[in-house]
C-alpha cells in the first residue's frame, strides 16, 4: 500500500565499498516506491543513487579502506530529493567531472553523473579539495509511467 | 550476478542474470579475459536476465568489446530488457556495438554473415 504521507526521510551510513552500492540503491528504491513513485522511476532512482555510491567508492577515498559514504533522503510533498555525501577527498573541478568523458580511472566510462542527470530533475555537486563531495538530486514524483515498452513481455 | 558460459554454434553465449554494478562487473571481466576464444568468431552476451546495469556494468561490456574486436572478435549483446536498453541507449552504445532482440538472432546473423562471406 502507498503511503498518503506527503513527507518522510531516511538516512544511510555505509562503509564506502562496493559490495554496499546494491543496497544503498535498494534501500533508497523502496524508500521512494512506499512514497508513491512509479515503477519506471523507482528503477531510475536506483540507477541515480547507484552512480553516485559507486563514485564515492572509487574516488573519494584512494589508498583508504575505510571511508564513508551517507545517503539522506527527504519526500517532500511530490518531490524526493536525494543526498549522498563522503569526507573524502573531493575534486578541484566539479564541471569537469559532470562531463561525459573517460574516467579519471583507467577503463572506466566516466558516464556516471550523466545518468544521474538524465535520470533527475535537479543535479548539483558541491565539492573542493579535501573537504567531501555531497551530490544533491531532485526527482518529482509522476503521476504515471510514461512510454510503456511494447517489446517488453515477450 | 550468475555468470554462465557456454558454446553455441561457433559462438561463446554469455548468460548474465542479476544485477551488473561496481561489485559484480570484476567478475565478468576476469571469466571473459580467462575464455580461450582463439577459434571462436563471436561472443554473445544474453542480458535478458540482467535486472540492473550501471556505468560500471557498461563500461566491463565496452572495455571487454574494446579488447576482443581488437583480436578480430566480433562481441555482440542480446535481449536487454527495457531498462537496460534505456541505459544502453543513453550510454550510446547500441551505435557501437551490435545489440539483438535474442540471442538466437543474434547467432543468426552471425551463420548469415558467415554464408556471406563463403559466397565472396
Amino acid at each position: 500500500m502507498t503511503s498518503t504521507e506527503n513527507s518522510n526521510w531516511m538516512r544511510l551510513e555505509l562503509a564506502a565499498r562496493s559490495e554496499n552500492v546494491g543496497l544503498a540503491r535498494v534501500s533508497v528504491a523502496a524508500f521512494a516506491a512506499e512514497a508513491g513513485f512509479t515503477l519506471t522511476q523507482v528503477d531510475e532512482i536506483k540507477i541515480i543513487i547507484s552512480e553516485a555510491v559507486s563514485n564515492v567508492v572509487l574516488h573519494a577515498y584512494p589508498g583508504c579502506s575505510e571511508g564513508t559514504v551517507v545517503i539522506e533522503a527527504r519526500i517532500s510533498g511530490d518531490m524526493l530529493r536525494v543526498r549522498v555525501r563522503d569526507e573524502g577527498v573531493g575534486m578541484e573541478d566539479v564541471e569537469r567531472a559532470r562531463r561525459t568523458s573517460f574516467s579519471t580511472l583507467d577503463g572506466r566510462m566516466g558516464m556516471g553523473f550523466t545518468f544521474i542527470a538524465s535520470f533527475s530533475d535537479r543535479l548539483d555537486i558541491e565539492s573542493s579539495p579535501g573537504e567531501g563531495t555531497a551530490v544533491i538530486v531532485d526527482v518529482h514524483r509522476a503521476s504515471s509511467d510514461r512510454d510503456p515498452d511494447p517489446e517488453d513481455g515477450q | 550476478m550468475e555468470i554462465d558460459i557456454r558454446r553455441g554454434g561457433d559462438s561463446m553465449i554469455i548468460t548474465l542474470r542479476g544485477e551488473f554494478d561496481l561489485k559484480t562487473a570484476p567478475e565478468f571481466c576476469r571469466r571473459v579475459d580467462e575464455l580461450e576464444l582463439e577459434t571462436t568468431p563471436r561472443v554473445v552476451v544474453d542480458l535478458k536476465e540482467v535486472t540492473f546495469i550501471d556505468s560500471s556494468g557498461l563500461g566491463a561490456l565496452l572495455g571487454r568489446y574494446r579488447d576482443l574486436s581488437s583480436s578480430g572478435i566480433d562481441f555482440a549483446l542480446a535481449a536487454p530488457s527495457h531498462t537496460v536498453r534505456e541505459i544502453l541507449g543513453i550510454a550510446g552504445v547500441c551505435r557501437v556495438l551490435d545489440v539483438y532482440p535474442s540471442v538466437q538472432s543474434a547467432l543468426r546473423s552471425e551463420e548469415e554473415a558467415s554464408r556471406a562471406d563463403d559466397e565472396h
